[in-house]
């Protein structure tokens, strides 16, 4: 029965996606993967309309489905579009390869049969897919950054996860490999290549990290389906001049960046061509709003929503409380090396090693011998869509940032081997040797992500799923843990990912966002002791009747300022802060307050290594005398540079004091008690420890301390209730 | 459209005003109190925290201990508490008076012994006795070493504390 759910959610979703290429296409393209992914970006358009209305239920998408393949009546329609025909002349190779690929498929149809435990497709892609399936829709999400990505693709698996949950989704992603490997055949065919369609097809499709990422929850391998379908539309619009494939070319494009923001260089390379070929302002107009349709959706809903239309990214350009500068900063750091020394390294890594999260196979080495195709007209087009969409890839040089430029260098290379005769053949079978999953792991290190075989039984479902998950997701017991000891509506705060897309409460990932950051630093600093306020950096001056004071910062560095409480004083006897008060700071306002609560486990961040002309402000409403200023804050700010000022009345800022002396202060007592009360406050209720984290010792030892208890172990994780 | 939009949703950098929020309970002291459970020499107040067997005064984190250091401390009522100090045994002094032993006494008792066989920076941590402790009120902490250096103008040095207190 299980099965049957899954079957259907998959093929209802790509049938209905299919129906609407159909009544997108009309007659001017008849051959399916066209049709299907072109359909899947307006049925990811149509999903995301009905999530925005609060309309996200299966009827809604069994009807939308139905109303759509009774529409367009497929087989009347496509009857009479123009396909083409794809008979290749049945030989030996020709067979010899069908049969490989086949046997691949196979395996990769198991995987994605088999329950999703993919690690991205376990987490995020399709926590935020059941979260929007029980909520009925979009609800603001500020916790999670990869909610703010743009989810084309998620919105795919929503319609597939409505009746057939995970794996539905992974067969939906499976099904764009489909796509693209026929769409890679068909393109041969119409330039009377077929063996270099059906070799380049071959090398793309026995890929491990092509394989591994098709038949999982995931969204590279649509990117690339988009892409290279996106680059044959275009060619056949350059020689056909349809105007009913410009439409089809624009949302093509838009979908791109629906399904991933490295997508936009569709819309870029779309634009472009169509400018360059036409020379007209209407052609361009026409791909231009198209694409607009897809993109603007998520945009919009990031303006609203994270006050940055491109989040999680950009924040320097547009400041939010959601995502600070230098948590970005950091992270696209981290995805511009990863763990590896030089650039250099990326070949090797990328194909063989399985050091960037996946391997492409060793035969891609020889990708060089590609620029041979660059001696045709054809082969430039090739690598000039190459070059396009892998432009983005030194953002994230992990292995699966190469498939969507994988398509055009396959074929580049196929195009190039096929001159040598029996070349193209060998390295197909050879890559298909050493892509044989069992072989892969012979290569690649343990924990590097690949494709394992998956027993029939496991795949569907005929033995028990929960056994599945525990020996392929380390973590899935913690999230029945979850289920089993806390009531729906909780929320959990972790620092190590756990697959949430098995739990219907909320997860809060350290990393994720800023607030999630903050509850972590609070955390921490009562656990392990990092950043306690135990610095006290004091401005003495003579008294003087004040309207407001400046701290400014005035150095440049590395150091992010940061402030648990600031006070002011006037006789040695602190200002009660009034409700005339007024605080700010620049940057980072939205957290000023934390300085100003009396607690010392809450504080104000810069988020942004610091520089001239940070500054924290006070405006008292009126005069108020002071001769002291006392900021406390973590000790080991050493970059920062401080100055007081302070405006008498006359709307002027005054120097009052040019550097503040520092001295040690107590450490508090009751910290960690306050710190989970803190936790508590931000909506917190429960904290996840594991035992290799540096914390779990001091929790374990310290409960009272805390005032927690435990909820609730499985395996090496103990989940604690917070007071 | 898109490079308009960006720009518009790009202009929002004009200040942001906030009220003081709500004020959460203090972790600190009442400042009426001349002195607290903690004190790092580096603060202004250390002189309040010393009975006696002290230098005058600091130099800048840290203040040299004579042959009795004692030091008082308000403490008040928690569920459990540990002693921490950390302190320095220089190379020059260390260098005549070899290993030391000092007798740690709370409140007239022996807290602890430890012997401290190599120069440099230590940091000691102990669990108090809970019974052993006056909460919410005055407490002793006597550092006594066994042996002491001579320094260049005939003084007698101990060791260099740098705070001292107690944490939970």
């Amino acid at each position: 029965m299980q099965v049957a759910a899954i079957l259907f959610g998959a093929l209802f979703t790509v049938a209905t996606a299919t129906a609407l290429g159909t009544l997108l296409l009309g007659k001017a393209c008849g051959d399916w993967p066209v049709r299907f992914v072109l359909g899947s970006g307006a049925l990811s358009f149509l999903v995301f309309l009905l999530a925005a209305g609060g309309l996200v239920y299966p009827a809604t998408f069994a009807i939308l489905g139905m109303v759509a393949i009774a529409a367009c009546r497929p087989w009347n329609r496509w009857r009479r579009a123009e396909r083409t025909r794809h008979r290749a002349k049945p030989s030996a190779k020709n067979i010899l390869l069908f049969v490989i690929v086949g046997i691949y498929f196979y395996i990769y149809f198991l995987r994605a049969l088999a329950p999703e435990v993919s690690p991205d497709g376990s987490t995020y892609h399709l926590s935020t897919t059941a979260r929007y399936l029980r909520e009925h829709g979009f609800h603001r999400i500020t916790f999670d950054l990869y909610a703010s990505l743009s989810q084309g693709m998620e919105m795919l698996f929503l319609f597939a996860f409505a009746f057939g949950k995970h794996s539905a989704a992974a067969l939906v992603h499976l099904a764009f490999l489909v796509a693209l490997v026929w769409q890679m055949w068909i393109w041969g065919v119409r330039h009377a290549m077929a063996w270099v369609g059906i070799c380049g097809a071959a090398l793309l499709a026995l890929s491990p990290m092509v394989g591994v990422d098709a038949s999982s929850a995931y969204n590279d391998v649509a990117l690339a389906a988009v892409a290279f379908i996106l680059f044959c539309l275009l060619e056949r619009w350059a020689e056909e001049r349809t105007a009913r494939l410009l439409p089809a070319i624009g949302i093509l494009a838009g979908f791109g960046y629906a399904l991933k923001y490295t997508g936009w260089l569709g819309v870029a390379y779309a634009i472009g061509f169509v400018a360059w070929k036409s020379r007209r302002a209407r052609p361009v107009a026409v791909v231009a709003a198209c694409a607009f349709l897809l993109v603007a959706p998520w945009m919009l809903k990031n303006w609203l929503w994270m006050h940055n239309p491109l989040a999680p990214f950009f924040n320097s350009y547009f400041p939010n409380p959601y995502i600070t500068i230098d948590f970005e900063e950091d992270f696209k750091k981290y995805f511009q090396l990863y763990d590896l020394a030089s650039r250099w390294q990326i070949p090797l890594a990328a194909t063989v090693q399985g050091t960037l999260g996946g391997v492409l196979g060793p035969v891609f080495l020889l990708a060089p011998l590609g620029l041979a195709a660059l001696r045709k007209p054809l082969g430039r087009q090739l690598w000039l869509a190459a070059l396009v969409f892998g432009a983005n890839y030194f953002s994230n040089i992990g292995a699966r940032f190469l498939i969507p430029p994988l398509p055009f260098v396959a074929l580049a290379m196929a195009m190039a081997l096929t001159t040598l005769p029996g070349m193209a053949l060998a390295l197909v079978v050879l890559h298909a040797v050493l892509c044989w999953p069992p072989m892969v792991g012979k290569l690649v290190p343990l924990g590097s992500w690949r494709l394992t075989l998956t027993p029939w039984r496991d795949a569907f479902h005929l033995r028990d799923p929960e056994r599945y998950y525990r020996n392929h997701l380390p973590l899935y017991p913690t999230c029945e843990l979850i289920e089993r000891v806390t009531p729906p509506g909780s929320t959990v705060f972790t620092f190590k990912g756990v697959p949430d897309a098995y739990t219907s409460r909320r997860i809060l990932l350290e990393y994720e966002s800023a607030a999630n950051q903050v509850a972590a630093r609070i955390f921490q600093s009562a656990a392990v002791g990092t950043d306690q306020p135990n610095a006290r950096l004091r401005f003495t001056f003579p008294a003087r009747r004040l309207r407001a004071i400046r701290v400014n910062q005035t150095a440049s560095g590395t150091d992010v300022w940061s402030i648990n409480e600031l006070r002011i004083l006037s006789g040695g006897h602190e200002l009660p802060r009034e409700a005339t008060w007024r605080l700010t700071a620049h940057p980072y306002p939205w957290s000023i307050q934390d300085a100003f609560d009396n607690s010392p486990v809450t504080f104000w961040r810069s988020g942004q290594a610091i520089h001239p002309g940070m500054f924290v402000q006070v405006d008292f409403g009126g005069m108020r005398e002071a001769d002291q200023v006392v900021l406390e804050g973590p000790t080991d700010q050493y970059g920062i540079r401080l100055e007081l000022e302070g405006d008498t009345g006359d709307g002027a800022w005054q120097l009052l004091a040019d550097r503040p002396i520092a001295s040690d202060g107590a450490p508090y007592l009751g910290f960690r008690r306050a710190a989970a009360e803190e936790l508590k406050r931000r909506g917190i209720d429960y904290i996840l420890c594991f035992q290799d984290e540096a914390w779990s010792e001091d929790m374990r030892r310290n409960r009272d301390l805390w005032g927690v208890e435990v909820a609730g172990t499985a395996g090496s994780a103990t989940l604690y209730r917070l007071p | 459209m898109i490079v308009l939009a960006l720009t518009a949703a790009g202009c929002g950098s004009r200040l942001e005003w906030y009220p003081p929020p709500e004020q959460r309970p203090s972790l600190s002291l009442p400042s009426s109190l001349p002195f607290g459970y903690f004190v790092a020499m580096s603060d202004p107040n250390a002189g309040a925290y010393i009975v006696g067997g002290f230098r005058d005064r600091s130099e800048g984190a840290w203040r040299w201990t004579h042959e009795h250091p004692v030091l008082q401390f308000y403490v008040p009522r928690m569920p459990r508490l540990r002693f921490l100090m950390d302190l320095t045994f220089p190379d020059q002094t260390f260098a005549q008076t070899g290993p030391v032993e000092l007798t740690i006494r709370l409140n007239g008792r022996e807290l602890d012994r430890v012997r401290y066989v190599k120069p440099g920076s230590q940091e000691y941590t102990k669990e108090t006795p809970w019974e052993w402790l006056h909460p919410d009120g005055i407490n002793t902490v006597a550092l006594d070493p066994d042996r002491t250096a001579v320094g260049p103008d005939g003084e007698r040095l101990g060791f260099v504390l740098t705070r001292a207190g107690f944490v939970e």
